[in-house]
């Protein structure tokens, strides 16, 4: 898709293929995982259900026809306004299609195991959220990591089971709601998220988001290390390190330069 | 469309015989998805990958499998590239290219056939360690880092623009079996051996016995790089160099730290362990392992870390390829990206579960004291200005 083309069109063509990529999740060699991912906590094997894995290459495969849309829409561009605003509204209706393939994905997977009862009430919103959070990270890491240290979006680890059989996952949650508080009561996005000018900082949160957004921007933050070389709560910059201040109160952030100038 | 101008990606997807369960072969497909959306936003620009008609073939090496597969991508100057985040089913048969021409895979990828690698078969396994690839007769027809090298070498002139090794990796190169050079024979590869070799791999014949034909291996491989061509291994290139540097930050840290600043340094754990394998000859590293502790200067940790890059088999492309090599620095690793185009990445930060350890440290003190940088994902990397200041740092043979 070319960055000349008009609004409609960049928009179509992100969301079929944030959409388009999530058919690799439900491919079987990874539909269990991804569950994990998307919030299940057991691990839940449909593989030997035959109207259940119907289902899902159903699914796919209305995915899939979004690469083909896709293609058209590039060639709908290079042949006039027109052509290419039919073929934009053509990717979102087949987006729309494949969102109602996911949704009987969904009702049956209450079926298949109980235990996914919960997940599968929400199946699709998740699964949506996880679309565009991947697009994110694959197109603009560096807005990703604002809106990860606004709230906007979490991504975070999860351990699921234990021992030999034990999962740990990364689980993307996006809460477009908080767009609003954003606009009314930044601070307040601070307060909920991280415990912002008050007794209960978040401070470990705080620093992983703060993180993950300079790296996302080119500043490799790293860790503070403890005399075990084992990293502890701060980051640090090069030479300057960013810590929590807990001599003051409420609990805040703290930089403190660390390093000799001396280039050697 | 078809361009008469063709670009070639060579993507290497090692075996995985360990237990970390890395699925080499997808991240071929990420580089694919990466590069595509690299090439569409950046085709504009003056330093432009590609800005002509051009064909983009990915030509992916599957080594588990034994199969060599093919991605054709059409670019349009000023457009772009159509079907930008390619499927695993659009991998195919080298045959569907079919074009006859010098850019044809079937005239210069290795044919074999190759077969898969068997865990059960293949690897003898060693209790608490990795498994090591069962070399000989039974196993010539499974894919090896020469088949690779043939096939590049077979490419048109000025054709490839990536050589790419997805796989665990040490100092030596990319691992793409786990097999052994049984030779060491400091100008010879061992042909049963499989994986990359720092040593021999770039070496005029590149590592094969003499005959008018290999004499031309070393001159033929180099001269199919596009002069944007650029070779990146992404596995690991971890050892006790992270020991090093960390100890060394730490004293940096107190300050006041030249080149003539004894540095004391305490190695625990599996470290003492390494010494023997990565200071043979105890220039640097204490002779035995029952000593843990040490004294030296500052000027001397640069030193052992600029010998250690040069064995590295970024560092040994770069230098007698005399194109960009880009790898892990020692002391660091590789590891899977579980977000974006899931990929590789060295890690900046420890961000579980994607991040087991963060280098950010190690890549400020590459930076700073010897100069070399990292890409967006951690890599180092050797391009020809690099090159240049580090050769002259290891002739001049001082701090």
């Amino acid at each position: 898709m070319s960055s000349n083309s008009g609004t409609l069109e960049q928009i179509a063509c992100a969301v079929g293929t944030a959409l388009a990529a999530v058919s690799d999740d439900l491919l079987p060699d990874r539909f269990a995982t991804f569950l994990l991912e998307l919030g299940l906590d057991t691990l839940v094997d449909t593989s030997a259900d035959a109207v259940f894995q119907q289902k899902l290459s159903a699914a796919i495969q209305a995915l899939q026809e979004l690469f083909a849309k896709i293609d058209l829409l590039d060639d709908a561009f290079a042949e006039s306004a027109d052509a290419s605003v039919r073929a934009a509204s053509d990717v979102l209706a087949t987006a729309a299609a494949a969102r109602s393939s996911l949704s009987l994905v969904a009702i049956d997977l209450q079926r298949v195991d109980v235990s996914a009862g919960s997940l599968a009430t929400v199946l699709v919103q998740r699964l949506l959220e996880y679309s565009v959070v991947c697009q994110l990270e694959r197109t603009h890491p560096a807005l990703l990591g604002v809106l990860e240290l606004l709230t906007i979006v979490e991504r975070t680890s999860a351990s699921i089971g234990i021992g030999p059989a034990a999962h740990t996952v990364l689980r993307r949650r996006l809460y477009l709601d908080r767009l609003r508080t954003l606009l009314a009561d930044p601070q307040s996005l601070f307060a909920t998220g991280y415990g912002w000018n008050s007794q209960t900082l978040e401070a470990e949160w705080l620093l992983q988001r703060l993180g993950r957004l300079l790296i996302a921007i080119g500043v490799w933050a790293g860790d503070v290390l403890n005399d075990a070389y084992q990293p502890i709560l701060g980051l640090d910059l090069g030479g300057v390190t960013v810590g929590i201040q807990t001599d003051r109160q409420p609990p805040g952030l703290a930089a403190r330069v660390t390093a000799d100038a001396t280039r050697c | 469309m078809t361009a008469t101008n063709v670009k070639l990606f060579f993507l290497v997807a090692g075996h995985e015989y360990s237990e970390k369960d890395l699925d080499f072969w997808k991240m071929c497909t990420g580089r694919v998805r990466e590069r595509i959306q690299h090439i569409n936003t950046t085709f504009s620009r003056a330093d432009a990958l590609v800005s002509a008609d051009t064909t983009l073939r990915f030509i992916r090496f599957n080594v588990g499998t034994g199969k060599i597969e093919v991605i054709d991508r059409d670019f349009t100057a000023g457009r772009g590239v159509k079907g930008a985040f390619p499927r695993e089913s659009d991998w195919k048969p080298l045959s569907t290219v079919a074009t006859g021409d010098n850019f044809d895979p079937a005239k210069f990828v290795s044919g074999g056939p190759f077969r898969a690698i068997s865990n059960s078969t293949d690897y003898q396994p060693h209790p608490g360690g990795e498994p090591t690839f069962i070399s000989g007769a039974a196993a010539a027809d499974v894919i090896s880092i020469t088949d690779v090298y043939r096939s590049v070498r077979g490419a048109p002139p000025g054709s490839v623009l990536e050589l790419s090794f997805f796989s665990h990796g040490w100092i030596e190169g990319p691992i793409l079996v786990n097999s052994s050079d049984a030779v060491r024979n400091p100008n010879l590869r061992d042909p049963n051996d499989k994986d990359g070799r720092s040593g021999v791999d770039f070496n005029l014949l590149m590592g094969e016995a003499s005959s008018p034909s290999s004499l031309l291996n070393g001159l033929a491989f180099t001269a199919a790089f596009d002069p944007k061509g650029a070779m990146h291994t992404w596995g690991c290139n971890f050892d006790i160099e992270l020991r090093v540097v960390q100890q060394a930050q730490t004293r940096i840290k107190q300050g006041g730290v030249n080149d003539a600043t004894p540095i004391n340094f305490h190695f625990e754990d599996w470290a003492p362990a390494r010494y023997t394998l990565v200071d043979p000859g105890a220039t640097f590293l204490p002779p035995v392992a029952t000593t843990v502790n040490m004294t030296r200067t500052f000027g001397e940790v640069k030193k052992f870390l600029r010998r250690r890059l040069q064995k590295c088999y970024a560092f040994q492309f770069a230098n007698n390829m005399s194109h960009t090599g880009v790898g892990a620095l020692p002391g660091t690793e590789g590891d899977d990206e579980k977000t974006g185009f899931r990929m590789m990445q060295v890690c900046a930060k420890f961000d579980p579960p994607a991040c087991p350890v963060g280098f950010a440290n190690l890549f400020a003190f590459y930076r700073t004291h010897l100069g070399i940088k990292v890409d967006n994902r951690g890599y180092g990397i050797l391009d020809a200005a690099t090159m240049q200041k580090l050769l002259a740092d290891i002739a001049a043979d001082g701090p």
